[in-house]
């Protein structure tokens, strides 16, 4: 059923413009994007893994019939193995992301839903154009379609924040576009590069002429692609120089809001740089370059985080530096540094997207997110504090949460790799992490409930505590059976490396 | 508690000139936090140079130390750099593609 690989993509738009059309009608809206939610991952499960030619345009090499009839020069040629158009591919390692895109998309919208009584028709068009971008990104095996849903996934997250209509939204989304103005361009261009030194923008193709030496691994036009691409990368993630505005726009979004930014942000990383260790994987540079800016995300961004007094800038920042150990896995460059990278990506989607619903709660209750205006929440609903408190554990790495498996996995992969300080950087970061954590956690919960502090709501909605603790159970399911996602991964990452 | 003060006294001038908000015992801890966190990992990074060339290292973590010390105390620096100010992250947007190109390009050859 290879046939249902493209539905991941199409069915997200389609939703996307349904729910735009029918902007002003709820009850409607709230039910077919919650089944779109709902169909995504199902989607995820039940396709088959393969490969996807869309239009039916396979190699040349695999149609007998018209090899047949090609110029004996041609068809001896290794063109014939070039893919003629877009191909999607689907593997384990995919099923899992898109799994959990959607998990975190119906969670999200669930909470949200239950939080507004009137929803916003555009905001429901975004998030789902940007699931259908994220998804497209990481199922397309061609560099340029790749580009396109980048974009789309780009002006779709400034969309939301612009949608969130929080204080100083419209400035933060305004920014983020003017820098995507230069980021986008300068990965466009970069794959231009590629086009015009291989002749191709499938990334198969790409490595395969790389590999066969049709074109010069080392010619200077592929380097200068490379060098743009991984500019573009800088931007889609969210590393430095972008950690910045990044955080800025988690810190701005709703929490809803803001959990979506993260998981979109991590997807359109893995995607890219999935992309990108398999076309230049071979430079001894990459592997520099890469650790180089994982390092200055981890440190910028924990060290930024440790002093804030605004809990959405603080997990803004943190969401930024665990982007950092992301990366980090992909610059060691071996298959479990790659393993460990793409576990903390998943763990990175599900922590994350924990944090931002949980802390949304105390926004939500009182109005405020300074956390020298809070206090004494802990009376409050104890429920959400205790689970808020193991979503900080997983974050920070402490066992039995994901969190713990995926750095753990990467501490061991930098060791194997010969790299012992880099061991010592994740456990040290982690460390700042958790002490982070516990301050502003202290800060909200633990210390004297202030005098003046009011109440917006009284209670917190009752979806936004299920959410929560459905994610929470997913770091303790994956904590303990890391193997559930990890082996897809190592699968996937086995026919790399 | 010389390092401290010091500290405490440049996190008060940069706060005051952003906001007035009262300077908390919270603040100078996360700050020191995140100024322990700086200097540790660059000096730990920069023992990751010993992989390519063992002088350009030693060479470079002396550099760093006395660049570091001598620009103590360094978070309310990090803080006044990454702020949401859009001329400060083009500045940094254009420099880091200049170095990511420079990198890469002359990198291959001496890597």
């Amino acid at each position: 059923m290879n046939e249902l690989i493209p539905l991941m993509v199409i069915v997200p738009i389609i939703c996307a413009l349904l729910l735009n059309l029918l902007h002003g009608k709820d009850k409607i809206s709230r039910i077919i994007a919650l089944i779109v939610a709902i169909v995504i991952p199902i989607i995820a499960i039940v396709a088959n893994t393969g490969l996807h030619y869309f239009g039916g345009y396979t190699p040349l090499a695999f149609n007998g019939t018209l090899l047949g009839t090609l110029p004996t020069a041609l068809a001896n040629s290794n063109i014939v193995f070039f893919h003629p158009a877009i191909t999607y591919s689907l593997v384990a390692m995919k099923k899992i992301f898109i799994f959990v895109l959607g998990i975190v998309i119906f969670l999200s919208l669930f909470t949200y839903f239950n939080k507004y009584k009137k929803i916003s028709g555009p905001f429901m068009f975004l998030v789902f154009m940007g699931t259908a971008a994220v998804s497209a990104m990481l199922l397309t095996d061609d560099i340029f379609n790749m580009y396109i849903f980048f974009e789309i996934a780009a002006l779709t997250q400034t969309g939301i924040i612009l949608a969130s209509d929080s204080e100083g939204s419209t400035e933060t989304a305004l920014k983020y576009m003017i820098l995507g103005s230069i980021g986008g361009p300068i990965l466009l261009l970069g794959i231009g590069f590629i086009l015009g030194a291989v002749g191709s923008v499938n990334i198969s193709d790409i490595v395969y002429a790389i590999k066969t030496n049709m074109v010069d691994p080392y010619s200077p036009v592929l380097l200068i692609g490379f060098a743009m691409i991984f500019f573009g990368w800088l931007y889609s993630s969210g590393l430095p120089p972008f950690n910045t505005i990044k955080s800025l726009i988690y810190s701005k979004g709703t929490p809803e809001a803001s959990a979506i930014l993260t998981t979109f942000s991590v997807f359109t990383m893995v995607a890219l740089g999935i992309a990108m260790f398999r076309i230049f994987g071979y430079l001894s540079v990459y592997k520099i370059i890469i650790i180089l800016f994982a390092l200055l995300a981890m440190v910028l961004g924990v060290s930024m985080a440790v002093v804030q007094t605004d809990f959405r800038k603080m997990l803004g920042f943190l969401a930024v530096g665990e982007l950092g150990f992301i990366a980090l896995g992909f610059g060691i460059g071996t298959k479990i540094s790659m393993t460990a990278g793409l576990f903390q990506a998943f763990n990175d989607i599900v922590i994350t997207s924990l944090l931002f619903i949980g802390f949304g709660t105390i926004y939500y209750l009182t109005g405020t997110s300074d956390t020298r205006k809070l206090g004494g929440l802990i009376s409050l609903n104890p429920k959400v504090a205790i689970m808020l408190l193991f979503g900080g554990f997983a974050l920070a790495g402490v066992p039995p949460f994901n969190g713990f498996q995926s750095k753990l996995m990467l501490v061991q992969s930098a060791l194997n790799a010969g790299y012992p300080e880099l061991a010592i950087i994740v456990v040290l970061v982690s460390i700042v992490v958790f002490m982070t954590f516990v301050k502003a956690f202290h800060s909200i919960y633990l210390k004297p409930k202030p005098e003046n502090l009011k109440f917006v709501h009284k209670e917190i909605p009752s979806l936004a505590i299920f959410s929560v603790a459905i994610l929470l159970i997913i770091c303790l399911i994956v904590g303990i059976y890391p193997r559930i996602v990890t082996y897809g991964f190592a699968q996937y990452l086995g026919g790399l490396i | 508690m010389a390092f401290y003060d010091l500290l405490l006294n440049s996190l008060k001038e940069v706060k005051g000139k952003i906001k007035d908000d009262p300077l908390t015992s919270d603040n100078v801890s996360g700050a020191t936090a995140g100024e322990l966190t700086i200097i540790s990992v660059t000096l730990i990074a920069a023992i990751l140079l010993s992989h390519i060339n063992l002088l350009i290292s030693a060479l470079i973590i002396i550099i760093l130390a006395v660049f570091l010390i001598t620009n103590l105390p360094l978070i309310p620096k990090v803080i006044k750099e990454e702020n949401n100010s859009l001329d400060t992250m083009m500045f940094y947007v254009i420099l880091t593609m200049g170095v990511v190109v420079c990198l890469i390009y002359w990198g291959v050859a001496y890597v």
